[in-house]
């Protein structure tokens, strides 16, 4: 049996379709994510302030801004050599070629010193805010949903590309029961998937922080099991492979809608990937769900064989 | 060349492609995806209605309070606003307060950002991928391709008719949704819009070349799929760092030129014959390479080769690990700090491990059991690269905050004091895929160099010395003594570093010599065995 899985996971390992499709998700995530931080970076990275005014120019590098001391701020604005300028037009005109922080804080310095009628307080920096953990359980919660989906297609697929190069045939006369068969199928599956959802968790747990990542990586890990036990079940008695992926497809995305939209349902998995974007999840029961949903398969599995 | 027969090609590809799905069906699609993106307004959230979530106002203005509004005002005179942003509506109403004013007045920045435009070029470009696929690859798998060859047409005349094809078309749809965009206001009026032909010329160009020796539309797609946005961004990010020195320059820059100036980000006549030039150019070269090549048919395999799984390993490394520092040049640090960095190492490592495990079973290859004796000699590197933490402490730091802090994320990622799992991953991806995989394609030094550039390029002395000793250790004694001396060296009290950079450095040297040094009876054992 170990053996067998561990032929069928140097198999997967050798697909280079397969492994893209797990490495792919987690690490496009946090390849834009640190490009959109680098764009800002470049975008607003070096802002230099142009003032002719001294004690205005002390007040902005108090805050920690560059400041270039200019007879002619505005000029300097206009020319590209600097991404604001305060200037005396009537009243105080501050001119700027770039948002975001620093040029909001520009205007706070600058509202401050001419004693404007409304002036501006910028939070401090949080190391992270609250508002980020919604965010990031809704991206691992898409992420659950497309492991659990390759779940269905790996259980499916791989089944019925054995079957066609005779490989299944194959691997039914080693001396082993037939249950084991598809459970080697699944373990492996259910590895392979796992494997690649925990590092996808820990990409973005390492870049962004995620509120329950222990949670996270054993729901999305059940529910990819569920899924492959899922397609490997529905393709058993299947010829082709179109029917037994949309059934599996079906039951995945109508499990995940249930367990969005009833709290009650968090114990099975698959609906535990919607329930726990929005609320929480039974940990120990949907592993066990997953493997009693696995050994159903692997019967159908068994019973398609004699 | 004849133009009939470049027609008469673009024709049969479009007819080709289309066949069995209507010849409306793929620019409905297209248009489907494109419209959206280019020609329809979107609502901008800075436009929102003022709101406050409470605090005492002024009679004058008004502004209507909303719980969870992210925006607060305080007192009378002034009024303070607590917020990080201040959208547009809110601002307006704030100006209407009496006391000295200052106004905001916003100049177009010397480098402009991209607009929208830049989006529907990549878009579309991306969309080309899969008639690219079917057109060169496809006639090959159906045998067609070799007819087309031995027919009264030059392979000139073939590729250029196929380039034709699939430029015109995807010209036409971009220009139509470029000019919906300019007519309903969503884009500015420019010249941008005559870049994109530009864009979707070149692509459909490297599209070709790339699916020149595919054997079906599977390989072709993953070809042009994987390679055509990474050119398109890499060629447009080389084209941006030129511009700063000549926009026309940047603007010569085969389709990333062409992708800024369609972007609006590179303005003006010049700009324009510049890409125009730069495209016409690459286009020419691209097609003459994919007609002489067309008789390639047998198929180079380069599975084995050391150059994808390096940049591949470079990238799993990277991301997790020196990522974070992004949020310190955005400007954030403490959202940097607060992120566990034993976190980023052991995914890191984990993700070489996967990708070493995946190289292993392709290769086929089997770990070497090193002696007692290896065992021994890998500890004992291992203690004294750890025993060598400081030997670079004489070698000044970036002063950068950036560079520093990637300088501590990388060296800290190889360094001991982590929690034992993720210390164990690291030292597990880094041996089985460095020493593991990538030595035994291009040798000791090339893996040492490799590594110090992937692992440690802001700390190179340190990173060449455990590069050495581990790269050492492989080739003598085997790949489970490097495993046991990096695991050694990760797992060892951080008490063990020796501050003085000079006696460190002296530990790092003994490290190296100890494992380069051959003991005879090992040698001797060794002889025996070839016997």
């Amino acid at each position: 049996m170990i053996h067998l899985v561990g032929s069928l996971l140097t198999r997967a390992l050798r697909e280079g379709l397969i492994v893209r499709a797990l490495a792919w998700p987690g690490l496009l995530t946090v390849l834009a994510v640190v490009t959109a931080a680098a764009a800002v970076a470049v975008s607003e990275g070096g802002s230099r302030v142009a003032v002719s005014d001294p004690i205005l120019s002390e007040a902005l590098e108090a805050r920690g801004l560059t400041v270039v001391q200019s007879e002619d701020p505005e000029q300097l604005l206009r020319s590209g050599d600097a991404e604001a300028a305060v200037w005396r037009d009537e009243g105080w005109v501050l001119g700027l070629s770039a948002g975001g922080r620093s040029a909001l804080e520009v205007e706070a310095v600058v509202r401050d010193h001419a004693g404007a009628a409304w002036t501006i307080v910028l939070p401090p920096l949080e190391r992270r805010d609250p508002r980020m953990g919604p965010v990031t359980s809704l991206l691992l919660g898409l992420m659950a949903v497309l492991f659990t989906l390759y779940g269905v297609v790996f259980g499916a697929a791989s089944l019925l590309r054995d079957r066609e190069d005779g490989t299944l045939e194959a691997e039914r006369s080693l001396p082993l029961p037939d249950l084991a068969h598809a459970w080697a199928r699944l373990l492996t599956s259910g590895l392979l998937l796992a494997g690649g959802f925990l590092l996808s968790v820990g990409l973005v747990h390492g870049l962004l922080g995620v509120d329950r990542p222990f949670a996270w990586a054993v729901t999305g890990s059940a529910a990819g099991l569920a899924g492959a036990a899922i397609g490997l079940g529905a393709m058993s008695r299947a010829k082709t492979l179109s029917r037994p992926l949309a059934i599996g497809m079906m039951v995945a995305m109508a499990l995940i809608a249930g367990g969005w939209s009833t709290p009650a349902l968090s114990w099975l998995p698959i609906a535990s990937v919607g329930s726990l974007v929005r609320w929480d999840v039974a940990l120990l029961a949907t592993p066990v769900f997953a493997l009693l949903l696995c050994h159903l398969a692997a019967i159908l599995h068994a019973r398609s064989a004699r | 060349m004849r133009a009939g027969r470049v027609a008469a090609v673009a024709w049969r590809d479009l007819r080709q492609v289309n066949a069995g799905k209507g010849w409306w069906r793929l620019p409905a699609i297209a248009l489907a995806l494109l419209l959206p993106l280019g020609a329809f307004p979107l609502d901008n959230p800075l436009q929102d209605k003022p709101a406050r979530a409470g605090g005492d106002l002024p009679a004058q203005l008004a502004i209507e309070e909303r719980p969870g509004s992210p925006f607060q005002l305080v007192g009378a005179d002034p009024v303070a606003l607590h917020a990080s942003h201040v959208p547009v509506p809110l601002r307006s109403e704030l100006d209407r307060l009496e006391g000295p004013q200052v106004r905001v007045e916003r100049v177009d920045p010397k480098r402009r950002l991209p607009g929208r435009s830049l989006l529907v070029a990549l878009l579309a470009i991306s969309l080309l991928t899969g008639p690219l696929a079917e057109s060169l690859p496809g006639e090959r798998k159906r045998g067609t391709l070799e007819t087309l060859l031995t027919a009264g047409i030059s392979r000139a005349e073939l590729v250029s008719g196929k380039w034709l094809a699939w430029t015109a078309a995807a010209s036409l749809t971009v220009l139509l949704v470029a000019l919906t965009g300019m007519a309903d206001g969503t884009q500015e009026p420019g010249l941008w819009p005559l870049a994109l032909p530009l864009c979707v010329g070149m692509a459909v160009a490297l599209g070709l070349w790339l699916g020149r020796n595919a054997a079906d539309e599977v390989a072709g797609a993953a070809r042009t799929m994987r390679i055509i946005p990474l050119a398109a961004l890499g060629l447009a990010a080389a084209a941006y760092a030129l511009a700063e020195f000549s926009p026309a320059l940047g603007a010569a820059v085969p389709l990333g030129g062409a992708l800024l100036v369609a972007g609006d980000v590179l303005q003006g006549p010049a700009v324009l014959a510049a890409s125009a030039a730069g495209s016409v150019v690459g286009i020419a070269a691209l097609l003459h390479h994919t007609a002489s090549g067309l008789s390639e048919v047998g198929l180079r395999r380069s599975a084995q080769g050391p150059l994808a799984p390096t940049f591949a390993a470079a990238v799993v490394w990277g991301l997790p690990v020196v990522g974070p520092v992004a949020w310190i040049a955005a400007g954030n640090p403490s959202f940097a700090a607060g992120l566990d960095a034993d976190v980023g190492a052991a995914v890191g490592g984990g993700l070489l491990l996967a990708l070493a495990l995946v190289e292993h079973s392709r290769a086929h290859g089997e770990l070497r059991r090193p002696t007692t004796r290896g065992w021994l000699r890998g500890l004992i590197c291992g203690v004294a690269l750890a025993m060598a933490a400081a030997a670079s402490g004489w070698v000044p730091w970036p002063e950068d905050a950036v560079l520093a802090a990637a300088r501590v994320r990388m060296s800290g990622a190889l360094a001991p004091g982590h929690a034992p799992l993720a210390a164990l991953l690291v030292v597990a991806g880094h041996e089985l895929f460095f020493r593991g995989v990538l030595q035994q394609r291009v040798g000791l030094w090339a893996t040492a160099a490799i590594w110090v550039v992937i692992a440690s390029p802001l700390d190179p002395l340190r990173g060449a010395i455990a590069a050495l000793t581990l790269g050492l250790l492989r080739s003598r004694c085997g790949l489970l003594a490097a495993l046991a001396a990096h695991a050694a060296w990760a797992l060892a009290p951080t008490s063990l570093s020796i501050p003085q950079p000079g006696l460190a450095l002296l530990c790092g040297a003994i490290a190296v010599g100890w494992a380069a040094f051959r003991t005879p009876r090992l040698s001797a054992a060794r002889r025996g065995s070839s016997r």
